[in-house]
Order: structure tokens, then sequence, then C-alpha cells
């Protein structure tokens, strides 16, 4: 599957990138963020700090998010990736997430968002309800600097559906605890 | 862009060991979230890698019988730090291990970071680091024969304590074409104990701990005695430092052979010696109060599984 060019430089990359199946040579210098941008022209991926540390960049990869300014292009191969391009539906409409958004004005500048949106977008798939402190550690991956991050819960939690912690339920410090079966 | 001269992507250990042996100064590479990040910041340059987060054999977590020993825990150095920390493997043996590494870094960073890849980098603020100190980890670290040849498939393999690991800020006991295979605990190191790691950090996400501590207890089974404590510490010095070197655990101090009323101060250990809440391997949690139902995890985890 592999045909090398003399050096490793390059990778004949398969993918599915929103549906679509992608055969692409990549440069093993590229990180996915610099292939769906440059050249798939998914601009919606934003690079926020190419370091791993706003969450801006973040796509999903198989369903699971991961900043992909600090994941290579040709990590991807054979995987499936979502973008906010892939959200929207047959007729131009915008997913539940997206509308969500909109309708809870949890987007000011925007930078952010495409970034929230697939974060939220895993949570809701999840098929799981979370309490509001559940939420916010599964979106402390992103940073912004606009909203103060009130109205992007809201908006999670109104798409996602929230639920209340249980009586002498643990309060939130603790990752883990978001896995617990419920 | 990032300033990789060359990258060649290993499907197999003997693969990644040969590649490492063909090209000089070659580092190996699994999520990449350390390695790429200090490309980044130019701590080093024109890198050549080698790709090891193909190799299938390196992701398991298992109970197996090493060298005799049953019940040995394995836990494969490609794990992510979701996955370990939504393991019932490792919820159930080592609790204090999967909370831990659930802490590091966001979601993103924790889908994608493996364990070996923390391990290996060599910080003393790894969020693995105390734990697998408390647990007293084994690593396998696997080279080629010397001299080489050797049948398809051979690779010699040395075992090495986590203690003996850290040498110094960012330097491991790995020597070039070594490879981490595998991260061992052994059930003297797990069963029957209980603890907790704590990481104080400015922020409660996307920080590097200021402070890490593990400790992990094991009373007797009429819970009058403390049998063991083991504390391990991480930023509390150049690597990570297991806590027997401090005066108040040396031969017979207070805090062994105590009865259980020493640790009501700490929170999380239940102050009356009564409930069996928290034995074995079910920390009561920093949070929780004593006689709660306390979560454990389902057998069955959706959500961010990882790799």
């Amino acid at each position: 599957m592999e045909r090398e060019l003399p050096g490793g430089k390059y990778w004949v990359l398969h993918c599915t990138v929103n549906g679509k199946p992608v055969e692409k040579a990549v440069e093993y210098r590229e990180s996915l963020a610099d292939f769906l941008r440059n050249q798939l022209g998914l601009t919606s991926v934003k690079k926020g700090c190419d370091v791993g540390e706003c969450g801006a960049c973040t796509v999903l990869v198989d369903g699971v998010s991961l900043d992909s300014c600090i994941y290579l292009a040709c990590w991807a191969e054979g995987r499936h990736i979502l973008t906010v391009e892939g959200l929207t539906g047959a007729d131009g409409e915008l997913s539940a997430v997206q509308q969500a958004f909109i309708d809870e004005a949890a987007v000011q500048c925007g930078f952010c968002t495409p970034g929230l949106i697939m974060t939220a977008t895993e949570i809701v798939d999840s098929g799981r309800k979370y309490t509001r402190e559940e939420l916010r550690r599964l979106i402390s991956g992103h940073l912004c600097r606009c909203t103060g991050y009130q109205n992007i819960l809201n908006a999670v939690e109104k798409v996602a559906g929230a639920r209340e912690p249980e009586e002498g339920e643990p309060r939130i410090i603790l990752a883990s605890q978001t896995e617990a079966g419920e | 862009m990032f300033d990789i001269k060359s990258y060649y992507p290993a499907y197999s250990v003997r693969e990644a060991l040969l590649l490492a042996k063909k090209h000089e100064g070659a580092r190996f590479i699994a999520g990449g979230t350390d390695l790429l990040i200090k490309l980044r910041e130019g701590k080093f340059s024109d890198a050549l890698l080698i790709g090891v987060g193909g190799i299938p054999e390196l992701s398991e977590i298992a109970l197996d019988t090493v060298n005799g020993r049953e019940r040995v825990l394995c836990v494969g150095p490609l794990c992510t730090f979701a996955r370990l920390a939504a393991d019932p493997l490792i919820e159930s043996c080592a609790p204090m291990l999967g909370r831990a590494v659930d802490q590091a870094g966001g979601p993103q960073l924790r889908n994608v970071g493996t364990i070996g890849g923390n391990v290996c980098n060599g910080a003393t603020s790894a969020d693995s680091a105390a734990s697998l100190f408390a647990l007293n980890a084994r690593l396998v670290l696997a080279s080629l024969p010397e001299g080489e040849a050797g049948r398809e498939g051979d690779t010699v393999d040395e075992e090495i304590s986590i203690h003996d690991f850290y040498r110094g800020p960012g330097r491991v006991a790995l020597k070039p074409g070594q490879l981490l295979t595998e991260i061992r605990i052994y059930p003297e190191d797990y069963e029957g104990y209980f603890g907790h790691y704590t990481k104080y950090s400015m922020r409660n996400a996307m920080d590097i701990a200021t402070l890490g501590c593990a400790v992990w207890c094991r009373f007797s089974r009429d819970l009058k005695l403390v049998e063991d404590v083991r504390l391990a510490y991480g930023v509390a010095g150049p690597v990570p430092r297991h806590g027997r070197d401090l005066p108040v655990f040396g031969e017979p101090g207070p805090g062994r052979n105590q009865p259980p009323g020493f640790l009501a101060g700490l929170p999380g250990i239940p102050a009356a010696a009564g409930g069996r809440a928290g034995l074995p391997g079910n920390c009561p949690g920093l949070y929780s109060s004593p006689g709660s139902k306390g979560k454990r995890r389902s057998q069955d985890q959706a959500g961010a599984a990882g790799a």
C-alpha cells in the first residue's frame, strides 16, 4: 500500500473526508490541518496556535476529536475525517449542533466555533446526557476569547440534552468520573 | 509544515528496531503530542522519525503470566490516555493510573497521546509518572540482538524498574535503538491497594502539573493496620520521586503499622475503619462521602476511547 519515494518524504494518502474518498500525495511534514486547509480547501479548520493548545483545529477522525495541527496527515490513512463542511445537510441546512450555536448566541468572532462544533458533534453522537460540569470538562480542550463559554455550554446542553447531577453524586473534578456508567 | 527530514512508518517491533539501526539519530514517534510540539518550538530540527503508532501488538491491556508470575497487568505503550481512563481492567487493578492520565491536557490530547510516549519523554511533570512510581511499574525495552542477523521476530528484552528509568530532566534510560514495548505492574503492587493521584495546577485543564502526588495504600484485611503506604511525586525534583526516602517512612516510623486513624486527616480515606468502601482497587474518591455508592466505570465505554 505504501508507495514510498526515495528519502521517506511522501505518502500517498487514502482516506475519507466528509464522506468522500480522497487520494492525495502528502508530505510526511504536513499536519492534518495543513492538508485539510491547503490541499482540500477545508478552511473551517482554523489554526489558532499550531501547538495543540486552543482546539480551533479540532476535527473528528473516526468519530474521535483531536487537534489536527499536531497530527500528521499520513496518520489519517484509511480513516474517516469530518470537518464542519461535512455537517451540512443535503439541502444545505445546518446541523442541529450548528443551529443550536446560533440560537444560543454562542458565536461572536467565530474563530473557535468550528473546533467547538466538532467536539459538540462528538458529544451529541455519544448518545448520552451530561451534567453541565461534565460538559465543561468535555469542552476543556477549547479556548474562546469572546463568549465566556456560558452560551457555548447552553448550546451544547440544548442539543445534547442536559441532566441534573444525581443525589450524592460526586462533583466533577476528576475527568474519570465523566466516563462512569450512568 | 513540521521540520521533518524523513519519516519511516514501522508495522512491527522488529521493523522499528531495524529502521532505528539503519537511520542513525532517528527518534520513535507514537501519538506525537510531545515530539511534534517540540519540533514546533525548535527544540530539534531536521527530524528523522520512525512512526511506531501503527504497531498493533503495542496497544493491548491484559492480565498476563510473565516469567511464571500470574496476573501481571501488562499495558501496551501505545494505549492512549483516553483509553486508559476508560478501561475496565485499569479501573479494577490500578484506577489511580486511569484517573491520573485522565487529567493530562484536554480531551483532544488524551485521544492521541500515549502512555509510552509520556514515559519516554522523561518529563518530571508527566501525569502518568507519580502513579507509575507508586505502582512500582516495570518497563520492557526491546532491542535487536547483538551483531544482528537473528531470525525474523528476534528481539532482546530488558526489564527495568521505572525508578531507574528517569535519569534527569527529559532524559530516560533508553539506549539508541531501544523501544519501550510494555509497561508491567506486578500483582504485589496492586492487589489490595487503593489510592489517589492529585494534580496541582493553575487551571483545571490544559496545564502541566505544578505538583503531582500519588498515594497508594494497602490495609490489613481487618482494616486495623496500614500495611503499606506509597507516596510518589512529580515535579518535586528533576525526576519523579518516590516518597520512600522521606524520613516518615523509615523504620518503623509513623505511618507504618499504625491504625487507620492516622490517615483520617487525608481526604478520601474512610475515617472509621468500618466501611468496605474503597477496598480493593476502588479509591473512595476525593469528593464522595463515605457510604456513598461511588461511581464505577461501566464495562462498555462509548465516547473518547481513543485509538
